[in-house]
């Protein structure tokens, strides 16, 4: 999208997937003449485990952008900087607490027909917060005195 | 999360429910019912309410559901100056032990919400009330169904009454996926005016009452073969909103082309005139909860 002028980073959870609320939302997004980047997503284990996205929303004008955030609000779409950041402590060494937000690195690279293993790959980062600093930490790393977000309200990504 | 059969309820409240395993209905006399207000297109439109008639039309769709199933009527006490109370099918979402209370969108509602808690409280369900700003409305919003696996699952409406943030909620306490549904239009504003889950998988609906995502959501969840599409003249006459004890399917009457699918596919169908509670936007799904 050309002339892009305002954006807005939202966040919405719930059962995204299988009740299309995802797709409902982009599709409304750019019904109404905005664009979308997804900053990330985090989709549930189970089928009664909550997914949820960040995702960043982009329009030509400030008028625009607020036309379609409202659309978007009964979808339970809220803006990122409402709320603060929703954290929790480890239960135990290299376990994150239930809904921790994790960012998965690859773990192998296809290269002339043989794959091959990415450095550091192959593992999930977490947001460890404490005393107002905020860090990544692999998974393995984490132990119990880390405190962790585990959620997508407060957490902007680019 | 596996089904409780022998005791069903935990033994905390006044009067735990008995596990006789007889299927149990809260209703509630409609002693002080009327249309006061008006919160949806259909009391907007309503005609003044015979409230003797009504009276007579609930007396029969509580008979019919004492004595023409295998279920059990228990009652909740009617309240002066709330006429909606009428409606326990909105009171709360309720599995297992567990009572999910309604917050109503609308004031005129909100007196139901400490008066039903209470009586869960007494049977010895475990409440869970919403945030204040989170609105839900009880059955009314939130169906529990059987998936093709037989295990347990939940269609729940939003937009028009409920909020979606609240089916998180109402998964995180029941341990259940929900498939949310958006309510396309006022006249149908919640999900039991607009399916009806009935026994052995079979499903009615009205697909006027969805987008094409939540047409297709259901499309995805319920064979072809198991979906009842309901006329929308017949859907007008809150023929979604139905009542299903078992092999039996309780409705308001003027849905003949319901009744007759019904019929075909083994069930065993009541109609009984409901017309002065469809000038609040209820018919005999929203008389009736099912609480075991």
């Amino acid at each position: 999208m050309s002339n892009v002028a305002v954006s807005a980073a939202v966040v919405l959870e719930g059962h995204l997937i299988d009740s299309l609320t995802l797709a409902k939302v982009i599709d409304s997004i750019q019904k109404q003449g905005g664009d979308y980047i997804t900053n990330h997503i985090q989709i549930g284990g189970e089928k009664q485990d909550i997914s949820s996205a960040s995702i960043t929303v982009t329009a030509p004008d400030d008028g625009k952008l607020e036309s379609i955030l409202n659309e978007l609000a009964p979808y339970g779409v809220k803006t990122a900087m409402e709320d603060n950041a929703s954290t929790q402590n480890c239960p135990a060494k290299g376990e994150p607490p239930d809904g921790a937000l994790a960012v998965k690195l690859p773990a192998k690279v296809k290269l002339n027909g043989q794959w091959v293993a990415v450095e550091d790959g192959g593992t999930e980062l977490y947001l460890v917060v404490s005393n107002n600093t905020a860090c990544l930490k692999h998974h393995q790393d984490l132990t119990p005195d880390d405190t962790v977000v585990v959620s997508h309200s407060g957490v902007q990504w680019r | 999360m596996s089904r409780q059969t022998s005791t069903l309820f935990s033994p905390v409240g006044n009067t735990p429910l008995s596990g006789d395993g007889k299927p149990k209905i809260l209703m509630c006399e409609p002693k002080f019912y009327d249309v006061t207000y008006a919160i949806n297109p259909w009391m907007e439109e309503a005609e003044p309410c015979n409230v003797d008639m009504a009276r007579r039309q609930w007396d029969s769709l509580y008979k019919a559901i004492n004595t023409q199933t295998d279920a059990e009527v228990l009652l909740l006490e009617p309240a002066e100056g709330l006429p909606d109370l009428v409606f326990t099918a909105n009171a709360a979402y309720v599995y297992e032990n567990k009572a999910i209370i309604a917050h109503y969108k609308y004031e005129e509602r909100r007196g139901e919400e400490p008066v039903c808690e209470a009586w869960f409280k007494q049977h010895g369900f475990d409440t869970i009330t919403m945030p204040d700003n989170m609105y839900f409305e009880g059955m009314g919003d939130a169906l529990t169904w059987m998936d093709a696996d037989h295990a347990p699952r939940v269609f729940a409406g939003y937009k028009t009454r409920t909020d979606i943030a609240s089916h998180s909620l109402i998964s995180t306490h029941s341990g259940l996926p929900v498939l949310s549904l958006e309510l396309i239009s006022s006249r149908f504003y919640h999900i039991d005016v607009c399916i009806c889950p009935l026994a052995d998988g079979h499903f009615i609906y009205s697909p006027d009452a969805f987008d094409e995502y939540g047409n297709a959501v259901i499309e995805a969840n319920i064979p072809k073969a198991k979906r009842i599409p309901v006329k929308p003249e017949e859907a007008a006459r809150f023929a979604c909103n139905s009542v299903n004890i078992n092999n039996t399917v309780l409705f308001n009457q003027g849905s003949s082309a319901l009744a007759d699918e019904l019929k075909q596919r083994g069930f065993n169908v009541i109609q009984i005139d409901l017309s002065e509670f469809l000038k609040s936007g209820g018919s005999s799904k929203c008389l009736t909860l099912r609480v075991a």
